[in-house]
C-alpha cells in the first residue's frame, strides 16, 4: 500500500532552499517546527564559542545537523557539569549561559526550574553530604551483603518444610484432605477452613474414615471406623479457626508485623503441643483407640491435642475403597482439596495441571509424577535405551581437562607436583 | 601310509587382514540453553541411540558445553581428530555429519591425483643408470 505522508511532517521543498548552505546550520532532516523556530529566533554561536561546549554536545549537534544545544534527546547524564545533574555546578563553572541557551530561558528566569529538575538535583537536599572516602558507604558483595540479602525468616513456606516423597505418604495426605473437605461440606462450612487445621501427620484422624463415591459419582459417602473421628476433625479445624480469628483480630490492632508474630507464637505453641502429644501417645498394645483430652495452659484458646492411636491393625482409609474416583467437578471442592493437599504434601501443582484435574486420582497422579527434567543430561540419564548401550557415556557437566587427567590417573601426580612447587592448584574442575 | 606334512596354502586376502574402523570415538557437545543447540538436543534425544547401536565399535561421549556452539568431535586411531560445528542444524543434517566422521580415516584432506597409492616398494626396483641396457648415441 502506498504510504501517504502526514501533513504535519511534510515540509515544502522551498523551505530547505531558504536556509543558508552553512555546515553548522545544515538541517538535513530536522523538520520539527520547534527547531525551525529556535533557529530563527536565536543567534548562532561563533566558532570560538562553539569550542566551549563539551565534545559530546558538539558531536550530537553534528549528528542531528542542528545548532548547538538543540539536539533532541537527553543530554549526557554522566557529565558532572550537566544541568540535569547539578544546576549549581553549571553556574559555578561558567556554564550558566550555556544552560540558559539550552533551556531557552532568559536571564533571571533560571529560578523557574521545574519540580522534576529540582528533584533530580541531589545537592539541594539538606541531608546530602558528598562522600570523600569510601568508609561508611554501602558495599555490594561481602559477608554483610550476603547476610542482608537473605530472605526474611519471618516468612515461612506454605506447608511442610520438606516435600513428601513416598507414594503412600502422598496418598495418605491426599485422603486426609478429601475427608476433611467433605466433612466441612456436610457441615455446610466454608471448605477452605480445612487449611486452618494442623498439618502434622500425628493428628490425622481422617485415616479412620473410608470415602466411598457412588457409581455415578454424584454423591460421596463417608464411613467412620472410629466413631469420634468426625468430632475430633471438626474440633481441630474449629479450634484452629478460633485461634486464627483471634490472632487476626489482634493483628488488625497491632498491624501486619504483630499478625505475623502472633501466627508464629501460635505455630510454636502448636509444635510444643504436638511434642507433648507424641510423648503421651497410647501404646500399640491397646486394641481400642484411646482418646486423651488435654487442656492447654493458655486461658483464651484451647487446642485439641487428641491423637489417633496407631495400632498395627488400625484401619487406613487411603488403602481401602476407590476413594480416588471422587470427582472434583465442583470448583469449590476442587479448590479446597487441592489447596489442602498442597499444604499437607508441600508439592506444588501448576495451574495448567490443575486445569486437567477432574478426579482425586488425577490429583494424585499430578503430585506423584516427578516434574520433567530440566537438563538434557538428566533426560538422557533416565533413558533406558541409552543405558543398555555399552558404548555410550553421558556426562552431567562439562568434561574439563582435570576430568581427563583424573580418568587416566595422572591428576594426582600433577597435583602433588604443583603443591611441591608451591604453585596454585587451579584449573577447570 | 606315509605321514605327509600339512600343505601350506597362501591365503588370498588381497592384502587385507581385517577391517578396523579408523574412528574410535565421537564426542557430542551441546548447550542446554542456546538456540543453536536445538537440533543437537533433539538429535541426542531421538537419534543417538540408533546411531550408537549401529556403530558399536565407536565410543560415544555426550557432555554439555555451556554457552558454546554444539560440535561433533571424532577421534581416530592415528591420533588425529576432526571437529564439526553443527550449530543450527537439523537432526537429519547432524546424522550426515556423524556418518562423515565415522567413515573418515582421520587423515587431513588431500587432493588425490594418482589413482593407486601404495606404501610397498616397487616390484621393478629403483632405476639405475649403471644397469640394464647401455644406450649409445
Amino acid at each position: 500500500m502506498r504510504r501517504i505522508p502526514r501533513a504535519a511532517c511534510v515540509r515544502p521543498a522551498h523551505h530547505l532552499s531558504l536556509r543558508p548552505a552553512s555546515r553548522s546550520h545544515a538541517v538535513p532532516f530536522s523538520s520539527t517546527g520547534r527547531c525551525r523556530k529556535d533557529d530563527t529566533d536565536r543567534e548562532q554561536p561563533a566558532e570560538a564559542d562553539r569550542k566551549e561546549w563539551p565534545l559530546s554536545e558538539r558531536i550530537r549537534s553534528r549528528i542531528w545537523g542542528v545548532p548547538l544545544g538543540q539536539a533532541p534527546g537527553r543530554e549526557d547524564p554522566y557529565d558532572p557539569n550537566s544541568p540535569m545533574r547539578r544546576q549549581g555546578a553549571a553556574e559555578e563553572s561558567g556554564e550558566k549561559r550555556k544552560w540558559l541557551w539550552r533551556t531557552g530561558k532568559k536571564e533571571g528566569e533560571e529560578e523557574e526550574v521545574t519540580e522534576l529538575e529540582r528533584a533530580e538535583d541531589v545537592s539541594e537536599t539538606p541531608e546530602y553530604q558528598e562522600a570523600k572516602t569510601w568508609d561508611g558507604l554501602a558495599w555490594v558483595g561481602g559477608e554483610a551483603f550476603v547476610e542482608a540479602m537473605k530472605p526474611s525468616p519471618k516468612y515461612r513456606k506454605y506447608g511442610p518444610a520438606t516435600q513428601l516423597q513416598e507414594t503412600d505418604d502422598i496418598h495418605e495426605a491426599l485422603h486426609r484432605a478429601v475427608v476433611e473437605v467433605l466433612i466441612l461440606r456436610e457441615e455446610g462450612e466454608d471448605l477452605v477452613k480445612a487449611c486452618h487445621a494442623p498439618i502434622t501427620p500425628e493428628l490425622n484422624w481422617a485415616s479412620s474414615v473410608a470415602v466411598q463415591p457412588s457409581e455415578d459419582g454424584e454423591s460421596v459417602t463417608l464411613e467412620y471406623h472410629e466413631p469420634m473421628a468426625r468430632t475430633y476433625i471438626l474440633e481441630l479445624m474449629k479450634s484452629n479457626n478460633e485461634s486464627q480469628s483471634a490472632a487476626d483480630a489482634e493483628g488488625k490492632e497491632g498491624g501486619v508485623e504483630d499478625q505475623e508474630v502472633g501466627a508464629e507464637d501460635q505455630r510454636a505453641a502448636a509444635e510444643e503441643e504436638q511434642l507433648a502429644a507424641e510423648n503421651e501417645q497410647p501404646t500399640a498394645d491397646e486394641e481400642h483407640v484411646t482418646v486423651e483430652e488435654e487442656q492447654v495452659a493458655s486461658e483464651e484458646e484451647q487446642q485439641v491435642t487428641t491423637t489417633p492411636g496407631k495400632a498395627s491393625n488400625a484401619f487406613e482409609g487411603y488403602r481401602h475403597s476407590n476413594w480416588m474416583a471422587v470427582p472434583l467437578s465442583d470448583m469449590e471442592l476442587k479448590f479446597a482439596v487441592i489447596k489442602r493437599a498442597m499444604q499437607l504434601t508441600g508439592i506444588h501443582v501448576s495451574d495448567p495441571a490443575i486445569n486437567d484435574i477432574n478426579t482425586v486420582g488425577n490429583l494424585a497422579t499430578a503430585m506423584i509424577t516427578p516434574p520433567p527434567p530440566k537438563k538434557l543430561a538428566q533426560h538422557l540419564a533416565q533413558s533406558e535405551e541409552l543405558a543398555e548401550l555399552p558404548n555410550v557415556r553421558v556426562f552431567g557437566r562439562r568434561v574439563t581437562p582435570i576430568d581427563k587427567e583424573k580418568r587416566i590417573g595422572r591428576w594426582k601426580i600433577i597435583e602433588e607436583e604443583l603443591r611441591r612447587l608451591d604453585l596454585p592448584v587451579t584449573g577447570h574442575r | 601310509m606315509p605321514v605327509s606334512a600339512i600343505r601350506t596354502i597362501t591365503k588370498n586376502q588381497n592384502g587385507v587382514g581385517a577391517f578396523i574402523l579408523q574412528c574410535k570415538r565421537i564426542d557430542f557437545h551441546y548447550c542446554d540453553w542456546e538456540g543453536s543447540s536445538k537440533g543437537m538436543r533433539s538429535f541426542l534425544r531421538s537419534r543417538l541411540a540408533d546411531f550408537a547401536r549401529a556403530n558399536p565399535a565407536i565410543e560415544i561421549n555426550v557432555s554439555p558445553r555451556p554457552r558454546k556452539q554444539p560440535i561433533l568431535r571424532g577421534v581416530y586411531v592415528n591420533g588425529r581428530d576432526k571437529q564439526i560445528c553443527v550449530r543450527n542444524m537439523e537432526p537429519t543434517q547432524i546424522i550426515k555429519k556423524c556418518e562423515l566422521l565415522r567413515d573418515a580415516s582421520g587423515e587431513p584432506l588431500r587432493r588425490d591425483t594418482k589413482p593407486v597409492k601404495s606404501i610397498n616398494e616397487s616390484v621393478r626396483g629403483v632405476w639405475s643408470p649403471y644397469h640394464g641396457a647401455q644406450f649409445k648415441i
